[in-house]
Protein backbone atom coordinates (compact mmCIF):
# COMPACT_ATOMS: atom_id res chain seq x y z
CA UNK A 1 0.00 0.00 0.00
CA UNK A 2 1.03 3.59 -0.65
CA UNK A 3 0.58 6.13 2.13
CA UNK A 4 0.88 9.87 1.69
CA UNK A 5 1.76 12.14 4.57
CA UNK A 6 4.16 14.46 6.28
CA UNK A 7 7.13 13.07 8.19
CA UNK A 8 7.42 13.86 11.87
CA UNK A 9 9.72 12.70 14.68
CA UNK A 10 12.25 11.41 12.18
CA UNK A 11 15.24 9.56 13.60
CA UNK A 12 17.98 7.77 11.73
CA UNK A 13 19.17 5.26 14.29
CA UNK A 14 22.78 4.21 14.65
CA UNK A 15 21.76 0.73 13.54
CA UNK A 16 20.89 2.25 10.11
CA UNK A 17 17.13 1.85 10.55
CA UNK A 18 14.89 4.87 10.22
CA UNK A 19 11.90 5.57 12.47
CA UNK A 20 9.28 8.24 11.89
CA UNK A 21 5.58 8.99 11.83
CA UNK A 22 3.44 9.98 8.88
CA UNK A 23 0.79 12.54 9.64
CA UNK A 24 -2.07 14.31 7.97
CA UNK A 25 -4.54 16.74 9.56
CA UNK A 26 -6.39 14.06 11.48
CA UNK A 27 -4.24 10.98 11.86
CA UNK A 28 -0.80 9.54 12.58
CA UNK A 29 0.86 6.31 11.46
CA UNK A 30 4.14 5.03 12.86
CA UNK A 31 6.65 3.84 10.28
CA UNK A 32 9.85 1.86 10.31
CA UNK A 33 12.25 1.85 7.35
CA UNK A 34 14.85 -0.86 7.83
CA UNK A 35 18.43 -0.48 6.78
CA UNK A 36 18.25 -3.21 4.15
CA UNK A 37 15.49 -1.20 2.45
CA UNK A 38 16.62 2.37 3.03
CA UNK A 39 20.22 2.15 1.86
CA UNK A 40 19.20 2.91 -1.71
CA UNK A 41 17.55 6.15 -0.74
CA UNK A 42 19.02 9.05 -2.72
CA UNK A 43 17.73 11.81 -0.45
CA UNK A 44 17.75 12.24 3.29
CA UNK A 45 14.24 12.22 4.81
CA UNK A 46 13.57 14.88 7.41
CA UNK A 47 10.71 16.02 9.59
CA UNK A 48 8.21 18.22 7.80
CA UNK A 49 8.86 16.65 4.39
CA UNK A 50 5.87 15.47 2.34
CA UNK A 51 6.42 11.91 1.14
CA UNK A 52 4.83 8.85 -0.41
CA UNK A 53 5.67 5.66 1.44
CA UNK A 54 5.12 2.18 0.09
CA UNK A 55 5.05 -0.80 2.47
CA UNK A 56 2.95 -3.20 4.40
CA UNK A 57 1.04 -2.73 7.59
CA UNK A 58 2.12 -4.78 10.58
CA UNK A 59 1.68 -4.79 14.33
CA UNK A 60 4.51 -3.82 16.64
CA UNK A 61 3.90 -6.52 19.19
CA UNK A 62 5.50 -5.11 22.35
CA UNK A 63 3.07 -2.17 22.30
CA UNK A 64 0.34 -3.56 20.13
CA UNK A 65 0.54 -0.58 17.77
CA UNK A 66 0.07 -0.65 14.02
CA UNK A 67 3.08 0.39 11.99
CA UNK A 68 4.00 0.65 8.34
CA UNK A 69 7.06 -1.35 7.32
CA UNK A 70 8.33 0.91 4.57
CA UNK A 71 10.19 -0.54 1.58
CA UNK A 72 10.11 2.47 -0.73
CA UNK A 73 9.99 6.17 0.04
CA UNK A 74 9.57 9.03 -2.44
CA UNK A 75 9.36 12.74 -1.95
CA UNK A 76 5.92 14.08 -2.78
CA UNK A 77 5.64 16.89 -5.33
CA UNK A 78 9.33 17.12 -6.29
CA UNK A 79 11.51 14.64 -8.17
CA UNK A 80 13.51 12.35 -5.97
CA UNK A 81 16.78 13.20 -7.74
CA UNK A 82 16.03 16.89 -7.70
CA UNK A 83 15.51 16.73 -3.96
CA UNK A 84 18.64 14.67 -3.44
CA UNK A 85 20.62 17.19 -5.50
CA UNK A 86 19.34 20.15 -3.48
CA UNK A 87 20.02 18.43 -0.18
CA UNK A 88 23.55 17.39 -1.04
CA UNK A 89 24.28 20.80 -2.51
CA UNK A 90 23.16 22.50 0.69
CA UNK A 91 25.12 20.16 2.88
CA UNK A 92 28.39 20.38 0.96
CA UNK A 93 28.03 24.11 0.59
CA UNK A 94 27.66 24.46 4.37
CA UNK A 95 30.76 22.31 4.75
CA UNK A 96 32.71 24.67 2.52
CA UNK A 97 33.38 22.33 -0.40
CA UNK A 98 32.37 24.97 -2.95
CA UNK A 99 34.28 27.87 -1.38
CA UNK A 100 35.80 30.06 -4.08
CA UNK A 101 38.90 30.65 -1.91
CA UNK A 102 39.87 27.04 -2.02
CA UNK A 103 39.66 26.70 -5.79
CA UNK A 104 43.09 26.16 -7.24
CA UNK A 105 44.53 27.84 -10.28
CA UNK A 106 45.16 25.63 -13.26
CA UNK A 107 48.79 25.28 -14.29
CA UNK A 108 49.69 27.63 -17.12
CA UNK A 109 51.76 25.06 -19.00
CA UNK A 110 50.62 21.52 -18.23
CA UNK A 111 52.75 18.78 -19.70
CA UNK A 112 50.40 15.95 -18.78
CA UNK A 113 46.62 16.16 -18.82
CA UNK A 114 44.80 13.37 -16.97
CA UNK A 115 41.36 12.48 -18.29
CA UNK A 116 38.68 10.62 -16.35
CA UNK A 117 35.81 9.64 -18.64
CA UNK A 118 34.51 6.78 -20.71
CA UNK A 119 36.96 5.52 -23.33
CA UNK A 120 34.14 5.32 -25.84
CA UNK A 121 31.89 8.17 -26.81
CA UNK A 122 32.16 11.74 -27.88
CA UNK A 123 33.71 13.23 -24.75
CA UNK A 124 37.04 11.43 -24.97
CA UNK A 125 37.25 12.00 -28.73
CA UNK A 126 36.57 15.71 -28.34
CA UNK A 127 39.13 16.11 -25.59
CA UNK A 128 41.83 14.25 -27.50
CA UNK A 129 41.22 16.13 -30.73
CA UNK A 130 41.19 19.59 -29.13
CA UNK A 131 44.37 18.98 -27.15
CA UNK A 132 46.18 17.48 -30.13
CA UNK A 133 45.30 20.47 -32.25
CA UNK A 134 46.06 23.18 -29.73
CA UNK A 135 49.09 21.84 -27.96
CA UNK A 136 50.98 18.97 -29.58
CA UNK A 137 53.58 18.74 -26.79
CA UNK A 138 50.94 18.02 -24.13
CA UNK A 139 50.62 14.40 -23.13
CA UNK A 140 47.19 12.90 -22.53
CA UNK A 141 46.79 10.15 -19.97
CA UNK A 142 43.39 8.53 -19.81
CA UNK A 143 41.93 6.54 -16.98
CA UNK A 144 38.78 5.07 -18.54
CA UNK A 145 35.68 4.68 -16.35
CA UNK A 146 32.01 3.99 -16.76
CA UNK A 147 30.20 7.30 -16.45
CA UNK A 148 26.68 6.08 -15.84
CA UNK A 149 24.82 3.23 -14.23
CA UNK A 150 25.54 1.12 -11.21
CA UNK A 151 29.11 1.49 -9.95
CA UNK A 152 29.98 4.50 -12.15
CA UNK A 153 30.56 6.81 -9.17
CA UNK A 154 32.94 4.29 -7.58
CA UNK A 155 34.94 4.00 -10.79
CA UNK A 156 35.20 7.76 -11.14
CA UNK A 157 36.42 8.02 -7.56
CA UNK A 158 38.89 5.19 -8.15
CA UNK A 159 40.33 6.98 -11.19
CA UNK A 160 40.64 10.30 -9.37
CA UNK A 161 42.43 8.59 -6.51
CA UNK A 162 44.71 6.70 -8.89
CA UNK A 163 45.76 9.99 -10.50
CA UNK A 164 46.36 11.38 -7.04
CA UNK A 165 48.65 8.48 -6.12
CA UNK A 166 50.42 8.51 -9.48
CA UNK A 167 51.30 12.19 -9.25
CA UNK A 168 52.26 12.51 -12.91
CA UNK A 169 49.36 14.63 -14.14
CA UNK A 170 49.41 18.40 -13.92
CA UNK A 171 45.67 18.84 -14.31
CA UNK A 172 42.64 16.52 -14.57
CA UNK A 173 39.54 16.66 -16.73
CA UNK A 174 36.58 14.74 -15.29
CA UNK A 175 33.37 14.45 -17.22
CA UNK A 176 31.18 12.99 -19.89
CA UNK A 177 28.94 14.03 -22.77
CA UNK A 178 25.31 15.07 -22.44
CA UNK A 179 22.44 12.95 -21.13
CA UNK A 180 19.40 12.94 -18.88
CA UNK A 181 19.62 13.83 -15.21
CA UNK A 182 19.69 10.09 -14.46
CA UNK A 183 22.56 9.60 -16.93
CA UNK A 184 24.59 12.36 -15.30
CA UNK A 185 23.75 11.21 -11.82
CA UNK A 186 27.17 9.77 -10.93
CA UNK A 187 28.48 13.36 -11.03
CA UNK A 188 25.94 14.33 -8.37
CA UNK A 189 27.06 11.74 -5.89
CA UNK A 190 28.69 12.69 -2.68
CA UNK A 191 31.65 10.36 -2.98
CA UNK A 192 32.54 11.83 -6.38
CA UNK A 193 32.26 15.33 -4.96
CA UNK A 194 34.59 14.41 -2.10
CA UNK A 195 37.10 12.72 -4.38
CA UNK A 196 37.25 15.88 -6.51
CA UNK A 197 37.62 17.97 -3.37
CA UNK A 198 40.44 15.78 -2.09
CA UNK A 199 42.30 15.47 -5.38
CA UNK A 200 45.87 16.75 -5.04
CA UNK A 201 45.75 17.64 -8.75
CA UNK A 202 43.53 20.55 -9.88
CA UNK A 203 40.30 19.31 -11.46
CA UNK A 204 38.27 20.69 -14.35
CA UNK A 205 34.74 19.30 -14.55
CA UNK A 206 33.06 18.86 -17.90
CA UNK A 207 29.69 17.22 -17.51
CA UNK A 208 27.05 17.20 -20.23
CA UNK A 209 26.06 20.38 -21.98
CA UNK A 210 26.30 24.03 -21.07
CA UNK A 211 22.96 23.95 -19.21
CA UNK A 212 23.75 20.95 -17.01
CA UNK A 213 24.99 21.81 -13.54
CA UNK A 214 26.14 18.99 -11.29
CA UNK A 215 27.63 18.79 -7.82
CA UNK A 216 30.92 17.85 -9.49
CA UNK A 217 30.83 21.20 -11.32
CA UNK A 218 30.33 23.05 -8.06
CA UNK A 219 33.22 21.40 -6.27
CA UNK A 220 35.71 21.31 -9.17
CA UNK A 221 38.43 23.95 -9.34
CA UNK A 222 37.08 25.06 -12.70
CA UNK A 223 33.82 24.13 -14.40
CA UNK A 224 33.89 23.79 -18.16
CA UNK A 225 30.56 23.80 -20.00
CA UNK A 226 31.51 20.85 -22.23
CA UNK A 227 34.38 18.37 -22.63
CA UNK A 228 35.81 20.27 -25.64
CA UNK A 229 35.70 23.49 -23.66
CA UNK A 230 37.57 21.76 -20.84
CA UNK A 231 40.31 20.73 -23.26
CA UNK A 232 40.63 24.33 -24.47
CA UNK A 233 40.80 25.56 -20.91
CA UNK A 234 43.58 23.29 -19.74
CA UNK A 235 46.16 23.61 -22.52
CA UNK A 236 47.55 26.79 -24.03
CA UNK A 237 47.77 27.17 -27.79
CA UNK A 238 51.31 26.12 -28.72
CA UNK A 239 51.40 28.49 -31.70
CA UNK A 240 50.58 31.40 -29.39
CA UNK A 241 53.34 30.41 -27.00
CA UNK A 242 55.84 30.27 -29.85
CA UNK A 243 54.74 33.72 -30.99
CA UNK A 244 55.13 34.97 -27.43
CA UNK A 245 58.68 33.66 -27.26
CA UNK A 246 59.48 35.32 -30.61
CA UNK A 247 58.13 38.61 -29.31
CA UNK A 248 60.23 38.39 -26.14
CA UNK A 249 63.36 37.60 -28.15
CA UNK A 250 62.65 40.56 -30.39
CA UNK A 251 62.39 42.88 -27.41
CA UNK A 252 65.68 41.63 -25.95
CA UNK A 253 67.39 42.08 -29.28
CA UNK A 254 66.19 45.64 -29.63
CA UNK A 255 67.44 46.62 -26.18
CA UNK A 256 70.87 45.07 -26.64
CA UNK A 257 71.31 46.50 -30.14
CA UNK A 258 70.46 49.98 -28.89
CA UNK A 259 72.85 49.65 -25.98
CA UNK A 260 75.65 48.49 -28.25
CA UNK A 261 74.92 51.45 -30.46
CA UNK A 262 75.29 53.80 -27.51
CA UNK A 263 78.51 52.12 -26.39
CA UNK A 264 79.94 52.57 -29.87
CA UNK A 265 79.09 56.23 -29.84
CA UNK A 266 81.20 56.54 -26.69
CA UNK A 267 84.02 54.69 -28.37
CA UNK A 268 83.69 56.95 -31.41
CA UNK A 269 83.99 60.07 -29.34
CA UNK A 270 87.28 58.78 -27.90
CA UNK A 271 88.48 57.60 -31.24
CA UNK A 272 88.28 61.09 -32.64
CA UNK A 273 91.30 61.82 -30.47
CA UNK A 274 93.24 58.84 -31.82
CA UNK A 275 91.80 59.41 -35.23
CA UNK A 276 93.77 57.35 -37.80
CA UNK A 277 91.42 56.36 -40.57
CA UNK A 278 92.60 52.78 -40.53
CA UNK A 279 91.32 52.35 -36.96
CA UNK A 280 87.99 53.96 -37.71
CA UNK A 281 87.40 51.52 -40.55
CA UNK A 282 88.32 48.61 -38.36
CA UNK A 283 85.94 49.72 -35.65
CA UNK A 284 83.13 50.21 -38.15
CA UNK A 285 83.68 46.68 -39.25
CA UNK A 286 83.42 45.44 -35.71
CA UNK A 287 80.31 47.43 -35.04
CA UNK A 288 78.65 45.79 -38.02
CA UNK A 289 79.64 42.31 -36.95
CA UNK A 290 78.40 42.98 -33.42
CA UNK A 291 75.00 44.01 -34.65
CA UNK A 292 74.75 41.05 -36.91
CA UNK A 293 75.84 38.78 -34.07
CA UNK A 294 73.00 40.01 -31.92
CA UNK A 295 70.61 39.45 -34.80
CA UNK A 296 71.97 35.98 -35.45
CA UNK A 297 71.58 35.01 -31.83
CA UNK A 298 68.00 36.17 -31.80
CA UNK A 299 67.31 34.24 -34.97
CA UNK A 300 68.89 31.26 -33.30
CA UNK A 301 66.31 31.46 -30.53
CA UNK A 302 63.43 31.72 -32.96
CA UNK A 303 64.36 28.86 -35.20
CA UNK A 304 65.13 26.35 -32.49
CA UNK A 305 68.77 25.59 -32.94
CA UNK A 306 68.86 22.99 -30.21
CA UNK A 307 70.54 20.63 -32.65
CA UNK A 308 73.02 23.33 -33.52
CA UNK A 309 74.22 24.20 -30.04
CA UNK A 310 77.86 24.60 -30.99
CA UNK A 311 77.23 27.42 -33.42
CA UNK A 312 75.13 29.14 -30.78
CA UNK A 313 77.98 28.83 -28.30
CA UNK A 314 80.53 30.29 -30.66
CA UNK A 315 78.18 33.20 -31.39
CA UNK A 316 77.93 33.80 -27.71
CA UNK A 317 81.67 33.76 -27.17
CA UNK A 318 82.20 36.24 -29.97
CA UNK A 319 79.60 38.58 -28.63
CA UNK A 320 81.22 38.85 -25.23
CA UNK A 321 84.71 39.22 -26.71
CA UNK A 322 83.62 42.03 -29.00
CA UNK A 323 81.87 44.00 -26.35
CA UNK A 324 83.45 47.48 -26.45
CA UNK A 325 82.56 48.22 -22.87
CA UNK A 326 84.42 45.19 -21.58
CA UNK A 327 87.67 47.05 -21.09
CA UNK A 328 86.14 49.94 -19.22
CA UNK A 329 84.08 47.48 -17.19
CA UNK A 330 87.29 45.95 -15.92
CA UNK A 331 88.15 49.28 -14.30
CA UNK A 332 90.21 51.04 -16.94
CA UNK A 333 89.53 54.66 -17.83
CA UNK A 334 90.29 56.82 -20.83
CA UNK A 335 91.88 60.19 -20.06
CA UNK A 336 91.35 63.06 -22.48
CA UNK A 337 92.53 66.62 -22.53
CA UNK A 338 90.27 69.61 -22.95
CA UNK A 339 90.40 69.34 -26.75
CA UNK A 340 89.46 65.66 -26.64
CA UNK A 341 92.97 64.34 -27.28
CA UNK A 342 93.54 60.99 -25.62
CA UNK A 343 96.37 61.24 -23.10
CA UNK A 344 99.03 58.53 -23.46
CA UNK A 345 101.95 60.20 -21.76
CA UNK A 346 102.16 62.15 -18.52
CA UNK A 347 104.28 64.72 -20.31
CA UNK A 348 101.30 65.65 -22.51
CA UNK A 349 99.83 67.50 -19.51
CA UNK A 350 100.91 70.12 -17.03
CA UNK A 351 100.04 70.70 -13.40
CA UNK A 352 96.62 72.27 -12.96
CA UNK A 353 95.35 71.21 -16.38
CA UNK A 354 91.75 69.94 -16.68
CA UNK A 355 91.20 66.36 -17.87
CA UNK A 356 88.15 64.29 -18.69
CA UNK A 357 88.08 60.64 -17.53
CA UNK A 358 85.75 58.26 -19.41
CA UNK A 359 84.63 55.38 -17.18
CA UNK A 360 82.46 52.35 -17.89
CA UNK A 361 79.56 54.46 -16.73
CA UNK A 362 79.81 58.19 -16.89
CA UNK A 363 82.67 60.68 -17.12
CA UNK A 364 84.69 62.71 -14.62
CA UNK A 365 86.12 66.20 -14.89
CA UNK A 366 89.52 66.19 -13.12
CA UNK A 367 92.41 68.48 -12.50
CA UNK A 368 96.07 67.40 -12.51
CA UNK A 369 97.70 67.75 -9.08
CA UNK A 370 101.14 66.52 -9.96
CA UNK A 371 102.88 65.14 -13.02
CA UNK A 372 105.22 62.13 -12.78
CA UNK A 373 107.03 61.87 -16.08
CA UNK A 374 107.58 58.39 -17.52
CA UNK A 375 111.29 58.47 -16.79
CA UNK A 376 110.63 58.37 -13.04
CA UNK A 377 108.01 55.61 -13.38
CA UNK A 378 108.91 51.92 -13.84
CA UNK A 379 106.32 51.47 -16.59
CA UNK A 380 106.94 52.42 -20.18
CA UNK A 381 104.53 55.04 -21.38
CA UNK A 382 103.40 52.85 -24.27
CA UNK A 383 102.35 50.17 -21.77
CA UNK A 384 100.09 52.32 -19.72
CA UNK A 385 96.72 50.58 -19.76
CA UNK A 386 94.16 52.98 -21.22
CA UNK A 387 94.88 52.02 -24.79
CA UNK A 388 91.40 51.64 -25.99
CA UNK A 389 91.97 50.25 -29.40
CA UNK A 390 93.85 47.04 -28.86
CA UNK A 391 91.03 45.01 -27.25
CA UNK A 392 88.55 44.85 -30.10
CA UNK A 393 91.44 44.76 -32.50
CA UNK A 394 92.75 41.45 -31.18
CA UNK A 395 89.40 39.83 -31.93
CA UNK A 396 88.80 41.37 -35.24
CA UNK A 397 90.32 38.68 -37.38
CA UNK A 398 87.91 35.94 -36.26
CA UNK A 399 84.79 37.99 -35.88
CA UNK A 400 81.52 37.42 -37.66
CA UNK A 401 81.71 35.76 -40.99
CA UNK A 402 84.15 32.95 -40.21
CA UNK A 403 81.63 31.13 -38.06
CA UNK A 404 78.22 31.78 -39.44
CA UNK A 405 75.97 28.75 -38.93
CA UNK B 1 56.62 12.98 -10.74
CA UNK B 2 58.77 13.60 -13.74
CA UNK B 3 55.89 15.05 -15.71
CA UNK B 4 55.17 17.60 -13.00
CA UNK B 5 58.78 18.57 -12.93
CA UNK B 6 58.82 19.14 -16.68
CA UNK B 7 55.77 21.34 -16.41
CA UNK B 8 57.55 23.49 -13.88
CA UNK B 9 60.57 23.66 -16.09
CA UNK B 10 58.65 25.22 -18.93
CA UNK B 11 56.80 27.55 -16.59
CA UNK B 12 60.04 28.55 -14.92
CA UNK B 13 61.70 29.19 -18.27
CA UNK B 14 58.86 31.47 -19.34
CA UNK B 15 58.83 33.36 -16.05
CA UNK B 16 62.59 33.90 -16.15
CA UNK B 17 62.48 34.95 -19.80
CA UNK B 18 59.87 37.59 -19.03
CA UNK B 19 61.90 38.78 -16.06
CA UNK B 20 64.95 39.16 -18.26
CA UNK B 21 63.11 41.17 -20.89
CA UNK B 22 61.62 43.43 -18.24
CA UNK B 23 64.95 44.11 -16.56
CA UNK B 24 66.61 44.72 -19.92
CA UNK B 25 63.93 47.22 -20.80
CA UNK B 26 63.37 48.89 -17.46
CA UNK B 27 66.68 48.86 -15.63
CA UNK B 28 69.71 50.84 -16.58
CA UNK B 29 72.14 47.95 -16.62
CA UNK B 30 75.78 48.27 -17.63
CA UNK B 31 76.33 46.85 -21.10
CA UNK B 32 78.18 43.84 -19.69
CA UNK B 33 75.15 42.97 -17.59
CA UNK B 34 72.76 43.46 -20.48
CA UNK B 35 74.75 41.14 -22.68
CA UNK B 36 74.89 38.54 -19.97
CA UNK B 37 71.12 38.72 -19.58
CA UNK B 38 70.64 38.67 -23.32
CA UNK B 39 72.74 35.53 -23.49
CA UNK B 40 70.70 33.87 -20.82
CA UNK B 41 67.48 34.99 -22.48
CA UNK B 42 68.38 33.61 -25.87
CA UNK B 43 69.39 30.34 -24.27
CA UNK B 44 66.03 30.14 -22.47
CA UNK B 45 64.13 30.99 -25.65
CA UNK B 46 65.92 28.16 -27.42
CA UNK B 47 65.10 25.74 -24.61
CA UNK B 48 61.45 26.83 -24.59
CA UNK B 49 61.15 26.40 -28.36
CA UNK B 50 62.68 22.97 -28.12
CA UNK B 51 60.07 21.98 -25.55
CA UNK B 52 57.26 23.30 -27.70
CA UNK B 53 58.43 21.32 -30.67
CA UNK B 54 59.23 18.14 -28.80
CA UNK B 55 55.75 16.73 -28.35
CA UNK B 56 54.21 13.89 -30.24
CA UNK B 57 50.87 14.05 -28.44
CA UNK B 58 50.47 10.34 -27.74
CA UNK B 59 47.48 9.26 -25.75
CA UNK B 60 48.27 6.84 -22.95
CA UNK B 61 46.23 4.88 -20.54
CA UNK B 62 47.03 4.89 -16.83
CA UNK B 63 47.25 1.42 -15.37
CA UNK B 64 47.74 0.75 -11.70
CA UNK B 65 49.61 -2.49 -11.23
CA UNK B 66 48.40 -5.04 -8.70
CA UNK B 67 51.80 -5.14 -7.04
CA UNK B 68 51.70 -1.37 -6.73
CA UNK B 69 53.09 1.32 -8.98
CA UNK B 70 51.80 2.54 -12.31
CA UNK B 71 52.45 2.03 -15.95
CA UNK B 72 51.36 3.82 -19.09
CA UNK B 73 50.05 1.84 -22.00
CA UNK B 74 49.46 3.23 -25.43
CA UNK B 75 45.81 4.06 -25.90
CA UNK B 76 44.52 3.27 -29.34
CA UNK B 77 40.79 2.78 -28.76
CA UNK B 78 38.25 5.03 -30.35
CA UNK B 79 40.40 7.62 -31.98
CA UNK B 80 39.48 8.94 -35.37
Amino acid sequence: MWVEGEISNFTHHRSGHMYFSLKDESSTLRCVFFKQNNFRLQFEPESGMKVLAFGELSVYEPSGQYQLKVVRLKPFGVGELQLAFEQLKQRLEAEGLFDPERKRQLPAFPVTVGVVTSDTGAAVRDIISVISRRCPPARIVLCPVRVQGEGAAREIVGALEAFGRWGGADVLIVGRGGGSMEDLWAFNEELVARAIYNSPVPVVSAVGHETDYTIADLVADVRAPTPSAAAELVVPEAAELAAGIRALTGRMTRVVRDELERAWQQVDSCERGLSPRRLAARLDDQRRSLSSLVRMMAACANTNLAANASSWNSLRRELSALNPAAVLERGFAVARGGDGTVIHNAQQVTRGQALKLLLARGELDCRVEKVYPAASSPAESSNIPPRFNHIPHARQQQSGRGSKP
Amino acid sequence: MSASKKEQDFARIMVRLEEIVTSLEDEQLPLEGSIELFNEGVELAIAARAKLEAGENKVRRLIEKLEGGFELEEFTGDRD
